[in-house]
């Protein structure tokens, strides 16, 4: 601690601890010279005694900055000024160098950010291991006898999208209308912000047209307003009492959803039909419960269910999955590759990176040598290179996170401009999780790749470093070809080699992940999206509730079911 | 000073020198070195340059400090004094040294 408050005196007070420095010296000089005039020896004389016994003044001065800890730091910006003049004389290169190391970070950013909140981080619902999704969707009469008939789940609940009408002060607008069943929020287990969710006792056929409202929704439609419970909006041609606001960055997991309403209070007709399924449903175990256990028991309902009712329900084979896998089981892969890509991207960005710098020092032989041979140590070389890779880095990453704050902000712009509807009719192909809004460019994946990066170069600075100070034996010869002699200069063609050889790597590396230019965050979904849309396990799921505004109503196939707009 | 009867100061030892001298009263570094050289009588050949960075070192260290003062002949200058981990670092230094040398010279007297 004294140590760095010293250092500190030292740095910041410069100028006076030199004055100092050099006040004291000559004080020493001056006291010596004294002594030895006094015993009879000429001034002259004394002088050059006293200097020859003190020894070099400026080494003196120099050992004892650095025994101050003031050297370091002067060097550090001895070296900065250096560089930052140099690389301004070559814009080409320095334009090179970052561009190639932003593209390779950038990529990597913007997949890892995506890898992140897909893959990575959990979902948003408390002990997200206990939450299954059915792959096959019901009816609501069949949901209540599973519920009914096993034990094994805590909690379930169904949820089927339409859309609604909402008309309120402005224009009217057309709203995702979660049609739910009392028991799916505690499935979820999450509380609403205000108010309370729908009770069972209202989830009844003729119940009350009571309405819970999402954040977005609240915010965007009813102006935030704190104290809206209790009051009436109008949907679709009916009055509905809001009696509660869900939680700012609450979602389904996969259903995009703008308010919420009981199935048997908005839509009576189609709740009590067994045939119809159209309600994705989601479970909870009870805590101690295996997949297994409950799978069986879930097949065991499924026979008596055919047993009972053999016209609509043979075939039934209710599958049960993790929910997260449910959610990113089919991107996974695919996402995984993609990373595997960019991350060869990256290590090619590095290997460019390394050769650019490979060759600047080759071109810049002659003056490392002329360095070497008028003093420079070893390590002075080392650090002046060393700073200058740092320098560059620093730029790239600069600029990078300045690009991604950017879009970091468009990108919430998006989770946050408005309710789903808004936003969300050009939807991707159905089965995107709904988590992919939530992904932003975090800190975490910018330091994840800023710190990959500055391996290779801190390598590679130290190298040029040492390599300046084994060629100092061809100085003679370097000196002499000093004017346009660049080609004779040893190590050129190891280099042009070496580029040759990254250049095949890189092309035969962007070939086999087929990207084209991966730097932009807004590329990653839609590549995302491609991979997705490529894969088509999930259209066995036709009854999803993404596709309900681009397709025709009615087109679903055999006994999925999803009411049109007109209905109502 | 005759160059053939002076002996080169070991590595180190030049700090507990210059504790020892300080710790009897504050000096600048000029009266320091003339100080090391009389009890020494001239036995010791110590660079008079070499003492100052040593002098800004313990200072960093914090062992001993410095003050700006007037000298004998009125001049400013630099004094500097023992601080009370500087005290305590010298007998640590003092009581290493001793076992040291005692430690050599026994191993010359009896192997």
């Amino acid at each position: 601690m004294y140590d760095l408050l010293f250092r500190l005196r030292t740095l910041f007070r410069r100028r006076a601890v030199e004055s100092e420095l050099d006040e004291e010296l000559r004080f020493h000089l001056a006291q010596q010279v004294a002594r030895y005039v006094e015993s009879g020896i000429t001034e002259t004389e004394a002088v050059r005694r006293a200097r020859m016994e003190f020894g070099g003044l400026d080494q003196v001065k120099d050992e004892c900055r650095e025994a101050r800890g003031i050297s370091f730091v002067e060097t550090l910006l001895q070296d900065l000024r250096y560089t930052t003049r140099t690389l301004l004389h070559t814009p080409a290169f320095t334009s090179c160098a970052v561009l190639t190391l932003a593209l390779g970070i950038g990529a990597n950013t913007a997949i890892f950010s995506v890898v992140n909140s897909v893959l990575l981080s959990p979902l948003p619902y408390p002990n997200p291991h206990e939450l299954l999704a059915a792959r096959q969707n019901d009816s609501p009469p069949n949901l209540n006898d599973m519920q009914r008939l096993t034990t094994s789940f805590s909690s379930s609940g169904g949820v089927n999208i339409n859309p609604m009408d909402f008309t309120g002060k402005g224009e009217p607008s057309r709203v995702h209308a979660a049609y739910v069943d009392a028991g799916l929020l505690a499935t979820l287990g999450v509380q609403p912000m205000l108010g309370r969710w729908i009770s069972a006792d209202e989830d009844v056929k003729g119940g009350p047209r009571n309405i819970v409202v999402n954040y977005p929704f609240w915010r965007d439609f009813l102006g935030g307003d704190p104290h809206v419970l209790g009051k009436s909006i109008r949907l679709s041609g009916n009055g509905y009492t809001v009696i509660g606001v869900m939680p700012s960055g609450f979602a389904l997991p996969q259903e995009p959803a703008d308010i919420f309403v009981s199935l048997w209070v908005a839509y009576p007709e189609a709740a009590p039909d067994r045939g119809v399924h159209f309600m994705h449903t989601y479970w909870r175990l009870k805590p101690g419960v295996t997949l297994t256990q409950a799978q069986a028991e879930i097949a065991q309902v499924d026979r008596r269910l055919a047993e009972q009712f053999p016209d609509g329900e043979k075939g039934r084979g209710t599958l049960l999955v993790p929910l997260h896998e449910w959610l990113v089981g089919n991107i996974r892969p695919a996402l995984l590759i993609l990373f595997g890509s960019v991350g060869l991207v990256l290590l090619i960005a590095c290997a460019n990176f390394a050769m650019l710098l490979m060759a600047r020092s080759v071109a810049r032989q002659p003056e490392l040598m002329i360095r070497a041979s008028l003093g420079a140590s070893n390590s002075r070389l080392i650090r002046q290179r060393l700073t200058e890779s740092t320098l560059l880095g620093s730029i790239r990453r600069s600029s990078r996170s300045g690009g991604c704050k950017d879009r970091n902000d468009s990108l919430t712009g998006i989770e946050t401009s408005g309710p789903a509807a808004l936003h969300r009719n050009s939807y991707g192909p159905a089965g995107l999780p709904v988590r992919i809004w939530g992904l932003a460019a975090d800190r975490s994946a910018i330091w994840t790749s800023a710190r990959l990066v500055r391996l290779p170069w801190r390598y590679r600075g130290s190298l040029a470093g040492k390599r300046s100070r084994h060629r100092q034996w061809h100085f003679a010869q370097s000196i002499a070809q000093l004017p346009g002699h660049r080609g004779a200069c040893p190590g050129t063609h190891i280099v042009s080699r070496c580029r040759a050889a990254d250049q095949r790597l890189s092309a035969f590396a962007l070939r086999q992940s087929g990207l084209q230019s991966p730097q932009h965050h807004d590329d990653v979904p839609s590549a995302a999206w491609e991979a997705v849309s490529r894969n088509p396990v999930r259209d066995e799921f036709p009854s999803g509730v993404a596709g309900t505004d681009q397709r025709p109503s009615g087109s679903g196939s055999g006994n999925d079911f999803r009411p049109s707009t007109g209905w109502q | 000073m005759t160059p053939s009867r002076s002996i080169d100061l070991p590595q180190g030892t030049l700090d507990l020198l210059i504790l020892r001298t300080l710790s009897l009263e504050p000096l600048h570094g000029w009266a320091a070195s003339e100080r090391i050289q009389q009890i020494s009588s001239d036995m010791l050949r110590v660079q008079q340059g070499s003492l100052y960075p040593v002098l800004h070192r313990l200072e960093r260290r914090g062992w001993i400090k410095a003050r700006w003062g007037t000298s004998e002949n009125n001049r400013r200058a630099k004094f500097y004094e023992l601080t009370k981990t500087g005290r305590r670092q010298l007998e640590i230094e003092r009581a290493a040294w001793e076992k040291l040398t005692a430690v050599v010279s026994q191993i010359l007297e009896t192997a």
